[in-house]
């Protein structure tokens, strides 16, 4: 068989099973049992299967996934990220389009808290729009800015999917953490602009109303002892990584234990609050790791098939420009997110991609926040962005996917905004991961 | 046979008590690992290891409540525009590879796991542990996971039912 043929077979395959909704996990597995039987033959491939499967996950790399989720659980579940939304809400005072801000700029905070976007798009949703609604703002104003900064998570450390990603690309994945930091900003600021424009452009979409004055004391007080204490947390995390003193692994258990000693210093830290985070860690945790599980083998198929190789090759003799075959890896990747979730599309395209990507001579860690923002976008991209579906879940009656989609199409504009500022200046996401030596 | 139902109803959800406990161990133990390595005393040995096998346990282990609680990824977007009978008929196929998926991945792995403890195979890491314990998770998950997608197939319940799945990263 030759190598499109192989390749066109093990992801055609995969793909028609998952759109005919067998669960992600066992797509994977029923391609791995199916690819061992073809390219390997006998029992020998199906053995092959269990020992990859044991292997695949027992890692140590793995480990922030469920602790990166359960800093994320603990922070929604114990009321801390109400109170840096109130203290944030204050602060903002009266500037047109303000609960649009102060959206973006909660969910730039949750994202470096909480390892995971959906607690975040959640969180803004549930928080926002009956909020937004009842001041006037039009829909496209509260739904673009939640979904846009609740998918800053995927970028901004800690971020449970950077953690998978650096795993299977077998990347730094401290430094790919810390990658994430400027074009998580840079995006924050984009989304900023956004809303003003917006505003700049219809006043009436989002409408001006009174509030009381906040007095500065008042205001000072609040960032002393809400947004300063949040700090704490991201040192635990960030800070930890930068100086050198713990492994993301560890880190993301010192932020766990920080958002701990926060929730008791704010006698928020209840035994129900615990247990949910808990419950809510289980479910995520499992749902990820049995798909990297069960995708452990669909690697080792590509490549005894030779399709990854093929590839690789094919690409390499066709003397595309580098930058055209970024462009069509980004372009396949947007594609990918309207059809599968963000874990799933990971694992089908990071053993396909990161050796090209290499090969062309692109930096493994800028080309991981590429990855990263493409992701993000197809987070919220229909039909299958999840994001869209939280969305929904919140949004006034009558809303549709339609009505959500379009709101946040600014925001995506922002994210390929980005990609392309990243291409002309890779020190975005190279710089302080270049600190760390 | 009721009691016995009512017993597995039991052991499901009691399995994934078991994972949940072993995330909050995780966190405790790294924490203790560095809290004792930064303060000059020797950390435990086994501390890497057991964390990395818990990753594979917990997993297992809440597998089946999650095939119960309907939280497994699935992308239902096209099969929800299939009528009313060809949907059923591909949820009844759906059900019925995952079942021998299930029951071929036990197989293996028991199989393997049965040459490795007569063997006498270890799996060495920071400890040094029998490596029969790796493959002795996946009947753990998969086997209940297959009962799991049963009773899907057999009764009136749908996997599907919520209309998506939920949560990811």
């Amino acid at each position: 068989m030759e190598w499109y043929e192989s390749g066109a077979l093990i992801v055609g395959a995969l793909i028609a099973l998952i759109a005919l909704s067998v669960p992600v996990a066992f797509a994977f597995l029923a391609v791995s049992i199916a690819g061992m039987l073809i390219f390997i033959g006998g029992e020998a491939g199906l053995q092959q299967i269990a020992v990859n499967a044991t292997a695949a996950i027992t890692r140590f790399v793995f480990l922030p996934i469920p602790l990166f989720v359960l800093m994320g659980e603990l922070f929604f579940h114990t009321g801390l990220a109400v109170r840096v939304f109130d203290a944030l809400d204050a602060l903002f005072g009266r500037l047109p389009g303000r609960l649009s801000y102060v959206t973006v700029a909660g969910g730039t905070m949750f994202a470096t808290l909480s390892g995971t976007s959906m607690g975040s798009t959640a969180m803004l949703g549930a928080l926002l729009v009956p909020e937004m609604t009842r001041r006037g703002y039009k829909p496209h104003m509260a739904m673009g800015p939640i979904l846009g900064a609740g998918g800053l998570a995927m970028i901004v450390p800690p971020s449970g999917l950077a953690v998978l990603l650096g795993s299977i690309a077998r990347i730094d994945i401290g430094k790919l953490l810390i990658a994430g930091v400027l074009p998580g900003l840079f995006l924050a600021l984009l989304y900023m602009a956004t809303v003003f424009v917006q505003v700049r452009i219809d006043p009436a979409a989002a409408p001006r109303y009174d509030i009381p004055r906040v007095a500065w004391t008042t205001r000072l007080g609040l960032i002393a002892a809400t947004l300063l204490p949040m700090g704490f947390v991201v040192f635990m995390v960030i800070g930890l990584i930068l100086l050198g003193i713990a492994t993301p692994t560890e880190s993301a258990a010192f932020g766990v234990l920080g958002v701990l000693i926060l929730a008791a210093a704010f006698r928020r830290l209840t035994r129900k609050a615990v247990l949910d985070s808990l419950t809510g860690t289980l479910r995520v945790t499992v749902m990820v790791l049995i798909i990297v599980l069960a995708s452990s083998t669909f690697s080792q198929i590509l490549a005894i098939s030779g399709a990854s190789r093929g590839l690789v090759q094919w690409v390499v003799g066709l003397e595309f420009p580098p930058l055209g075959v970024l462009m069509a890896m980004f372009l396949l990747l947007l594609l990918l997110g309207m059809l599968m979730d963000q874990v799933s599309m990971m694992l089908i395209t990071v053993p396909i991609f990161f050796p090209l990507a290499l090969t062309l001579g692109f930096d493994p860690i800028w080309f991981g926040i590429v990855v990263l923002l493409a992701l993000e976008i197809g987070g919220v991209t229909p039909p299958f962005g999840l994001g869209l579906f939280v969305m929904l879940g919140v949004a006034p009656g009558g809303t549709t996917l339609g009505d959500v989609s379009r709101a946040v199409l600014p925001f995506v504009g922002c994210d390929v905004l980005l990609f392309f500022l990243m291409i002309a200046f890779p020190w975005i996401a190279t710089y302080l991961p270049g600190l760390m030596g | 046979m009721r009691s016995l139902i009512r017993v597995y109803d039991a052991v499901v959800p009691g399995l994934a008590v078991v994972a949940g406990a072993m995330v909050a161990s995780v966190f405790l133990a790294i924490v203790h690992d560095v809290a004792l390595r930064s303060t000059g005393f020797h950390p435990p040995a086994w501390t890497s290891a057991l964390t990395e096998y818990a990753l594979l346990y917990m997993t297992m282990l809440g597998a089946p409540w999650l095939v119960r609680t309907r939280g497994h990824v699935f992308v239902d977007s096209i099969a929800r525009r299939f009528g009313p009978a060809l949907r059923q008929r591909v949820e009844a196929g759906v059900y019925g590879l995952c079942i021998l998926i299930c029951l071929v991945l036990s197989y293996y792995a028991i199989d393997q796991g049965l040459a490795a403890a007569a063997r006498g195979e270890e799996d060495w890491r920071s400890i040094v542990m029998p490596r029969w314990v790796l493959f002795a998770a996946m009947p753990i998950g998969f086997i209940p996971c297959a009962l799991e997608f049963l009773r899907f197939l057999l009764g009136p319940d749908s996997m599907y039912a919520s209309g998506r799945s939920a949560g990811s990263l």
